[in-house]
Parts: structure tokens; sequence; C-alpha cells
């Protein structure tokens, strides 16, 4: 039987269609698995320069096989993006293990500072819950660079710490202080604290921190400690802190924790408050919008009603009604008074 | 029926002008909260007689519309309904640098006699920005209802600019609202608007230093104090419009988008 040609037409048209599909330059199956990988290694080279980067406060250098066993990347591909790394000239490895260069140091900072500004954005800008801010910037950081690195940063208003009290390094590599604070463990049962720094790596222990209540910025009273761990309260909450949990927060000593705050949300309908502040959780636009709408330290707030479903509340601030919902009223802190004046 | 509108017996004839505004001798901003009878105060001043469109570059909605007072031609552009100045939102951003490049004229601020105190907030921001202001206080018969008295008198002393009681749905109030936009825009009256003092040494003693410099930068500037404090606090565009040479434009080509 003869081939039919139009049959054959067909099968050919398909073919050429196929390996088009493959092979085309740019849009090609092939060429886009080639550039996918490329930027995995990319990223993975990045991420070993963070790594080391991190690690750059002991001083020593980092074995090999320590490397290696530090990053996300299988053993093959670990130590391909270390090798890449030494002949761009970003790292320098001899017997005793792996060191960043100068050079290596400066596009680690870099590759930080992109990371840290991009999760103040996240905070500030954004409605993103904060246990997702981390591993946005993971990603992020790795696409923004140069001009935009520095614009984000001006228009942010120059930064120097991110959201969870990480010093933010300057532009060009400038070497990046610590973060500031002593270790919960050194606390003091009785005596009032700041948080300073909230440790976000790894994301689950910090979720955990979260949502326990613990944010930058929070100052508390130490209550209890023992083996298990802490107990603080803060604004009328009592948090417990596991052990394993505590390596993650630095505090500094503070004095002016006011006595008998607590949260607007956590005031009855029917009664009065005062207004106290803003916590650090409020920031930038919302934040704005608080005091704007009139809640503004010793402003006095009515609890007016609240919605069938406890959720948005009616408060009567600077003689007009406002609706927050629980966790924005959750942000503002007061201090009870009685309906006719005076403290409580 | 135009002899008493033209006569200056008929109180300063209102001429209602629809929106071909090109030529006004006075621009007029219109500010204020969101639901303060804005709109109200708007269309009793121009008629429905406008133009509406969005601010350049932006999605945010405008109108423009024009009137004539004593021989004067007057365009009203109103701006975005805000609680504040300070630029977190889009509205306010556009609100604010209405204010401070299109350097209209005279501002007036309409505000809720039922709701002053909160109100009151946008007012003295716009206070700092800009000088020739007027109060209109609007509402009056919501505020009447509530058993709620506003001393207008007093608080024009307070705040050093006029202040208008109106009813814009009703009417009320609007003939007095024209006279004080337009004595202010000639000059008939003069503003004195109270403004923000700094206590803290630390603020004040930066202001002190950057005044001068920006006096010599931009001689004249009505508001040099309110942009120092702006640069102390970091405020990026307003950073970014004095080195750029922007704040001492006048933008009188601050068109609306039509």
């Amino acid at each position: 039987m003869e081939p039919n040609p139009i049959l054959a037409l067909v099968v050919a048209a398909v073919l050429v269609m196929v390996g088009v599909l493959l092979v085309h330059p740019r849009r090609g199956a092939l060429a886009r698995i080639r550039r996918l990988r490329l930027r995995e290694e990319h990223i993975a080279a990045e991420d070993v320069l963070k790594i080391l980067f991190a690690r750059t406060e002991t001083g020593e250098p980092t074995s090999l096989p320590d490397l290696i066993a530090l990053q996300r990347e299988d053993g093959v591909r670990g130590s391909r993006a270390i090798e890449r790394l030494r002949r761009d000239g970003l790292v320098h490895i001899d017997q005793e293990g792996v060191e960043l260069t100068r050079r290596g140091s400066a596009v680690a900072s870099d590759l930080v500072r992109a990371h840290r500004l991009w999760e103040l954005h996240l905070a500030e800008e954004t409605g993103y819950d904060q246990r997702e801010w981390h591993g946005r910037a993971d990603r992020m950081e790795h696409r923004l660079e140069g001009e935009s690195i520095e614009q984000l940063s001006r228009r942010l208003g120059s930064p120097v710490l991110d959201p969870d009290g990480d010093p933010i390094p300057g532009a060009g590599g400038t070497p990046v202080p610590s973060a500031e604070g002593r270790p919960i463990e050194s606390v003091e049962v009785g005596s009032t604290y700041r948080i300073t720094h909230l440790e976000d790596e790894p994301q689950d222990l910090y979720a955990d921190l979260v949502d326990r209540g613990l944010y930058f910025g929070m100052r508390f009273r130490l209550l209890q400690r023992d083996g298990g761990g802490f107990e603080l309260e803060n604004d009328g909450r009592r948090i417990e802190i596991p052990r394993v949990l505590a390596a993650g927060i630095l505090v500094e000593p503070c004095e002016d924790l006011e006595e008998g705050a607590v949260r607007l949300a956590d005031v009855a309908v029917g009664a009065r408050a005062q207004v106290l502040g803003i916590t650090t959780q409020g920031r930038g636009a919302e934040r704005q919008r608080f005091l704007d709408l009139g809640f503004v330290p010793g402003a006095t707030v009515d609890v007016e009603f609240r919605s069938a479903g406890n959720d948005p509340t009616a408060y009567r601030v600077k003689s007009s009604l406002v609706a927050l919902r629980r966790e924005q009223a959750a942000k503002i802190r007061v201090r009870p008074v009685a309906a006719t004046g005076g403290a409580v | 029926m135009s002899g008493c509108d033209g006569c200056s017996a008929h109180g300063g004839g209102l001429q209602r002008l629809g929106f071909k505004t090109t030529n006004a001798d006075y621009v007029v901003a219109l500010a204020g909260n969101p639901n303060t009878g804005k709109s109200t105060v708007f269309n009793a001043l121009t008629g429905l007689r406008q133009h509406t469109g969005n601010w350049p570059g932006k999605t945010v909605m405008s109108a423009e519309g024009g009137y004539s007072y004593n021989n004067k031609r007057y365009r009203l552009v109103d701006l975005p309904g805000t609680y504040s100045l300070l630029a977190a939102s889009t509205d306010e951003e556009v609100a604010r640098d209405y204010l401070l490049f299109g350097r209209p004229h005279v501002a007036v601020v309409v505000t809720d006699a039922t709701r002053l105190e909160r109100n009151l907030n946008l007012v003295l921001q716009v206070l700092e920005i800009h000088e020739r202001t007027v109060v209109c206080v609007n509402l009056m018969d919501e505020a009447k209802r509530k058993g709620i008295e506003v001393d207008d008198r007093r608080l024009a002393r307070d705040l050093g600019v006029p202040v208008v009681p109106t009813t814009a749905r009703r009417n009320e109030g609007i003939r007095d609202l024209l006279r004080a936009i337009h004595e202010v825009a000639t000059g008939e009256t003069v503003c004195r608007p109270r403004r923000v003092e700094f206590t803290a040494p630390e603020v004040t003693s930066a202001l002190e230093t950057l005044l001068p410099k920006i006096d010599a930068l931009y001689p004249g500037l009505p508001n040099a104090r309110w942009v120092a404090a702006r640069l102390v606090e970091g405020d990026p565009s307003i950073v970014q419009a004095v080195e750029s040479g922007r704040l001492g434009e006048v933008r009188e080509e601050y068109e609306v988008a039509r």
C-alpha cells in the first residue's frame, strides 16, 4: 500500500513542531531546562556564600565537609557550587577549609542586605503574615540587584534593622554589626526586658515563637524560670517559652514598661481605656492609619459594641466610631480606666 | 436672571462656569476627611457641571469645576478624601503633592462638625503645608441635631485662619464660604496659621540647622519648617524634591487628566 501523502505531510509537520519545541534556542524545552539548572546553580552558590558569611564571626574557616553538609543541595550539586565560587574568585579553599575572599564577602553582604530589606518591605508595605517573610525574602534576594536594592532602601528610609532586629548591612559590603542584646538565659525573675532580636531560622521554630505572641520590640516582665523554660508577662498575657525556643531570643533590660497595660482587643464591650501606644507589630501604613484615626497616646477609647461573629468591634475614639478587627486592636496598647474618668 | 446674578448687591454674584476653567484667576483646592460632605460643598459651588477624571498616572479619581465670584474666575479642584497628608497611600500622596507642588491660591478643608476632633488632624497638617487656608465646618445641621455647638469664632482665633460653618446640602453658609475664600485669595484676609511647636531639643536643633540651608536654596518658601521636618524624618519623596530642585517649581501645569 502506498503511503498516504497527506498523512506523511501531517506526520512530518508534527515531527518538525516537536523538534522546534525542543531545540528552539530561547523557548525550547531543552533551553529552558538548561536555564533553570543554571539558575539553580546560581542560587545554590549564593546560598553557600550566605552560610560562609554568617560564620565569619567565628573567624575560622569552615571545613569543606562541614560546608557541604550545611547547605541545602545534595553533595554533588553542593560541591559543584563551591567549586564555581572558587573559580569566580569569591571563596578561597585550602587545607584548613573554605573562606570568603574580600569580593566574596562583599557579594554575600549584598545578598544579606537584599534579604533583610525585602523582609522590611514585606513587614511595612504588604499584608503578608509574619511567618512568610523569611521564606519570601529567601527567594527574592537572588533577584534583587544593584540599583533596585538601593531604591528599596531609600524608599524604606535607609533602615538599619530588619523587622526581627537583624542589622541590615550597608551598601558595598560594609561590615555588619551583630544583633544587639543578651541571650534570654541571662534574665532575672521580676525584671523587665525588651526583645531586641528574634532569630528567624529555622523557620518552624520562628513560627512557634510568633504563634506564642513574641515580636521584636516586645517588652515583658519575667515571672518564672526553671529547667523547662521561661514564663513571661506582657500586657496582661502570660507567655511560656520552652527552653529549646529560647535560644532564638535576645533581650536587653528596659525601664519603661507601664503598669497595668493590656491590648485593646482584650478590653470588654462597655469598658473604657486610655491609649498608651501602638506595638512594634504595627508598622508602616497600618501604624500611620491607627494614629490618623486617633489612637494616639493619651486618647480615650470606648468599646461600644462587637459584631455577632466576635469580630470586628466598634470603638469610639476622638468622637467618632471606628471598626477594628481583633488582630488590629491587638496591636494597640491601652490602660483600662473607669467610665467616669480616673484610673481603675 | 443674569441681571440678578451679575449684580454685586446680590451678595457677590456666583456664576457657575462648568468645567471650562482655563485662565482662572484663582485656583482653590478642596481637601477633607472622607464623609464630610466635601462633594456636596463642591457641588454647591460649581453646580453639577464638573469634569471628573483621574489624577495623572494614578487610579485616584478627581473632579474639577469652576465658578465666578465678584468678577473673578475660580477653578475648584477636588482632592481625594484623606485622613492625613503623611502620604501612606496614593490618595494621601496625591493630595499632599497637589498642595505642595500645585500651589493653589487657597486651600479649603471641609470638616464634619460632629467629628471635629478627628478632622482637625488633617486641618493642622494642611496648615503646616499651606498658609492660605479656609476651614469649612460642614454638617452643622447634624451637629445641631446631636446637640453639638461649634464655636467657630474661637476656632478661627485658635487656628489663625477663617472658619465658616455650613450646611452644604441646604446651601446654608455657602455665601460666607465664597466670601472667605475670596478674601483670602485677594489678600484681604491675612492667614496666620497655628503651627506645631516641636519641643524635643534634638528635633529643634536639627530644624535650626536645616532652615537656613533651605532658605538659601529656596528663598521665600512658605512652608520651609514643614519641609525641614520631613527631611529630618527622612521622607524619601521630599528628600528627592529638595535634591532635584522640584520643590521650588510652581507647577501651574498640575492639570487633572482629561
